[in-house]
């Protein structure tokens, strides 16, 4: 739990707005154990439920944390998941090669807004897919922890070679509009390493 | 007397302190810049899937153990009974918002609702209590709340149905009684006289009155520690095995999803302060009412509660209330998805 906290990588697991209450909970799970030892030392002796703490935190020590990965993603995806948002007006006058996945799909859901990004400036990082043979920059959006995260994608339309699924890349280029979908013109694309935060911010 | 210590109790009490070292000295070693282990990407999404529900439903489960061990302890049992009220209309909702103010967990009010009984709580008000505690309670609003935040309607649904089932099942154990068929034990002065006395087998116990408030929490919290794991690695194998095409375009139908996740949260026996996040890992699989079945059946029978119903109930009442319960979680989670406002 230290570990994780202190490399960033708790957010890997669990969802920021959420972590503060398992960093409580392990502080609490901490000090309720040394009263207990302190009150009764000479009677601790180690149950299947304390060995089964034990195994969680040595996994979660030496097993790298990525996110999930493509495969899973496909396979909790049947179609993309549907995003509205009443925070539209927050990403209103924000620069759009700020924007994420997750932005994208938000603004793009209002039928009467969206012509407006038509053309806008695209610059987003994700892996990448192929999704029923057509090539995909995702994210995983996490409500709460890795159990539920699902994924998001944008449709990529790209000149040149592609590179092999659940690589991590930086996609720049233009947002395109036709009647029946969205998709990213993409003038360069390039590998980059998985960000410390892997979701859908 | 000389108490000679054997060679066994000695190393079981030293077993703690060296599995700690060698956990600390693991800890360490990304300090040292040895490399983490990298797994083949399915075995990863599996394992970090379960160890993402651990993670976040651990604190929920303590926090749970904490209040349930501080009530048992405590003197509220006596001062309840007094301030119960005598009518059943009155009382019977009474019962079921019992649980808001006594946080127990759900293996944890047996030993509660039997000591109600016993000094002269009507049955009913037990068994409304008995069931609408495990669900009625803040660290189960607490949970169930940042499990699926922004889900107002599926939060509230929860609390509802918890509410009335409960409710209804009190009226059920009054309705049997008129007709002389009694769901509860006959001898369960008796048996509240046995459970003091040894160790106890079953569920979250009194451990003995030695016990401190903190001990009796630790204890209940590493006994139902390994239902959490075994539950999120279920989880995570469904997650990762089950074609999600199963649940959607017509191939499985409401019932069927519903029974699938009701008989998923009886085997499954997760503490009801943690359950939410089990819950979350099958929400993109399975329709919401499948989930608030799962939410609600799962801290009134279980594999566990079973188990633990047996020294209050008779085997003929544990299976009728667990037939009625079954029923009326079914009809109120098809109820969500047939009336628009629900």
């Amino acid at each position: 739990m230290l570990r994780l906290v202190t490399d960033g990588t708790l957010g890997v697991y669990i969802n920021p707005g959420t972590q503060w209450i398992v960093i409580s909970g392990g502080v609490l799970l901490f000090f309720v154990s040394l009263g207990v030892l302190k009150n009764n030392f000479s009677a601790t002796h180690l149950t299947f439920g304390a060995i089964v703490l034990l195994i969680v935190a040595l996994l979660i020590t030496v097993v790298k944390p990525l996110a999930l990965s493509v495969e899973t993603a496909k396979l909790r995806s049947a179609k993309n998941i549907l995003v509205t948002s009443d925070d539209r007006g927050e990403r209103i006058g924000r620069k759009t090669s700020e924007f994420g996945i997750l932005d994208w799909l938000i603004v793009l859901s209002d039928p009467g807004e969206r012509t407006r990004y038509a053309n806008r400036e695209v610059s987003l990082s994700g892996f990448f897919l192929w999704r029923e043979g057509e090539p995909m920059v995702g994210r995983l959006m996490m409500t709460c922890c890795g159990a539920d995260a699902q994924p998001i994608f944008l449709p990529l339309v790209f000149e040149g070679p592609w590179p092999e699924e659940n690589t991590w890349i930086q996609v720049n280029g233009t947002m395109q509009l036709s009647e029946e979908k969205s998709f990213i013109l993409v003038t360069n694309l390039s590998l980059v390493d998985p960000p410390r935060n892997p979701y859908a911010e | 007397m000389y108490h000679a210590i054997s060679t066994l109790e000695r190393l079981k009490t030293r077993l703690p302190i060296a599995f700690f070292s060698i956990g600390g000295v693991v800890a360490l070693m990304p300090l040292f810049g040895l490399p983490l282990a990298t797994l083949p990407p399915k075995t990863h999404d599996i394992l970090m899937v379960v160890l993402s529900i651990v993670i976040e439903a651990t604190p929920f489960l303590l926090i749970g153990s904490l209040a349930s061990a501080f009530v048992r302890r405590s003197t509220i049992v006596e001062n309840i009974i007094r301030i119960f009220p005598k009518n059943p209309i009155i009382g019977l909702p009474f019962a079921s918002l019992l649980g808001v103010f006594l946080p127990i967990c759900e293996c944890g009010n047996v030993p509660i609702a039997r000591s109600l009984v016993v000094r002269g709580l009507p049955k009913a008000y037990a068994t409304t209590f008995l069931f609408s505690a495990p669900i009625l309670n803040p660290a189960v609003f607490f949970s169930t709340y940042i499990a699926f935040r922004g889900e107002w309607l599926f939060f509230a649904e929860r609390f509802l149905f918890g509410f009335l089932i409960a409710l209804a099942l009190g009226v059920f154990v009054l309705w049997q009684e008129k007709y002389g068929e009694s769901l509860w034990k006959k001898n369960l002065k008796h048996e509240s006289a046995h459970s003091h006395s040894a160790h106890a087998s079953q569920g979250c116990e009194n451990h003995g009155a030695h016990q401190t408030k903190m001990g009796g929490a630790l204890t209940d919290f590493f006994e139902i520690l390994p239902l959490l794991a075994f539950g999120a690695l279920a989880t995570s194998l469904f997650q990762a095995f089950v074609p999600r095409e199963l649940f959607f375009e017509g191939a499985i139908s409401s019932v069927s999803a519903i029974l699938l996740m009701m008989a998923l949260a009886f085997v499954l026996s997760v503490c009801s302060s943690a359950d939410a996040f089990i819950a979350l890992g099958y929400s993109g699989l399975v329709p919401p009412s499948a989930l608030l079945a799962f939410l609600v059946f799962g801290p009134m029978i279980d594999a566990k509660n079973i188990l633990i119903y047996g020294k209050i109930f008779t085997i003929s009442g544990i299976i009728r209330i667990s037939t009625v319960t079954a029923l009326l979680v079914l009809i109120s989670a098809l109820l969500t998805e047939k009336v628009p406002f629900l």
